[in-house]
């Protein structure tokens, strides 16, 4: 049986409708979330998620304007949270987002900010499949915008899947919620991937293996004997 | 002869947010969304309807083709409002037949 990760749900800053949250993603059959926040989940939600069935994560998401900027707050924030996410408002970081291993995902405007759009290109795209960054796709991106929108989102969405699929990038799908009423169930969320061009089980994994793969490398990596991937000091071992 | 029918499949929903809809209003809602994601051609292929709605509990039965069952839940999950009221569309359920939906239902 699949178990469900949202791997997107954004701190709504009120611990009351954080706890209403918590509680429907366990009604909604997730086993795992990762919430977005300035500041890590603190052990007491840990444990109250427990108590729900819930594994919860935090996450950051970053918004470097340049790369110097991009650098600083990998430092600072790497050993903090257990998922790194790169908004890419630009190329020269979304290039520099791609190479960096720090990086666990990538995401990108749906529609164009200034002249025009920040997109994952074919190298952008092999960049990231050789330092293992997954592509995001959010919910929240089709349900914030308008019908007359809705149609150039999903054109620019496929567009990146496919380059994505193209050079091997995997590809995550997350509800983006902010609200109790902007989540979904999870195969509500793989069935958006289904207008993307993605099979029923490529969608599936979307929302249950690659998130959970993504969480439980950097837990290793968070662990304290962890050296680089495959090497870890083993306690009495001289 | 017997001539085998159209695959049909059915959705258990629940409705989340707002007012109490009616069923006229939640049967808009379904039809418009399907409309605006797929267009007119797609409402012909996915064969949306409600078939009946509980306004008290807000729990409800979808029919849709069954070979557009993904395009059928993607629909609902980009529902946001409904008569203008902010809501979202739950699937709590699928099967093939109304009894079973019912029986699935009724042991959870």
């Amino acid at each position: 049986m699949r178990r469900f990760v949202d791997l997107n749900i954004r701190d709504p800053g009120e611990p009351r409708v954080l706890m209403e949250m918590l509680e429907l993603a366990s009604k909604l059959g997730f086993k795992g979330i990762a919430i977005a926040s300035e500041r890590p989940a603190p052990q007491a939600w840990r444990d109250e998620a427990r108590t729900l069935g819930i594994d919860l994560a935090s996450r950051v998401d970053l918004r470097p304007r340049n790369t110097n900027e991009l650098s600083k707050a990998l430092r600072r924030v790497r050993r903090k949270f257990e998922i790194v996410a790169v908004h890419c408002e630009n190329k020269a970081v979304s290039r520099q987002a791609a190479k960096d291993h720090r990086v666990d995902i990538l995401t990108f405007p749906p529609l164009k900010t200034g002249r025009s759009r920040v997109s994952l290109d074919r190298q952008g795209a092999s960049l990231a499949a050789k330092s293992n960054c997954a592509y995001e796709v959010s919910l929240s991106d089709l349900l914030d915008s308008s019908a007359d929108e809705r149609a150039r989102v999903l054109v620019n969405l496929k567009r990146d899947i496919w380059n994505a699929e193209r050079e091997g990038v995997p590809v995550l799908a997350s509800s983006g919620a902010a609200t109790p009423l902007r989540m979904r169930e999870p195969r509500a969320i793989a069935s958006i991937t289904s207008l993307l061009g993605i099979s029923e089980d490529q969608g599936l994994d979307a929302v249950s293996v690659i998130p959970i793969k993504i969480l439980e490398r950097n837990r290793a990596k968070l662990e304290p004997g962890f050296v680089s991937p495959g090497v870890r000091e083993v306690e009495g071992c001289l | 002869m017997p001539v085998r029918g159209t695959g049909r499949r059915y959705l258990a929903i629940s409705l989340d947010g707002g007012d109490a809809y009616s069923e006229q209003e939640v049967s808009d809602a379904l039809y418009q969304a399907v409309r605006e994601l797929f267009g007119y051609f797609g409402v012909s292929g996915l064969q949306p309807r409600l078939i009946e709605y509980d306004e008290e509990t807000r729990k409800g039965i979808v029919r849709c083709s069954r070979s557009h069952t993904r395009e059928m839940r993607a629909a609902l999950a980009l529902i946001t409002e409904i008569s203008n009221n902010d809501a979202a569309v739950r699937v709590t359920g699928a099967s093939g037949t109304i009894k079973s939906l019912k029986a699935n239902a009724a042991s959870k």
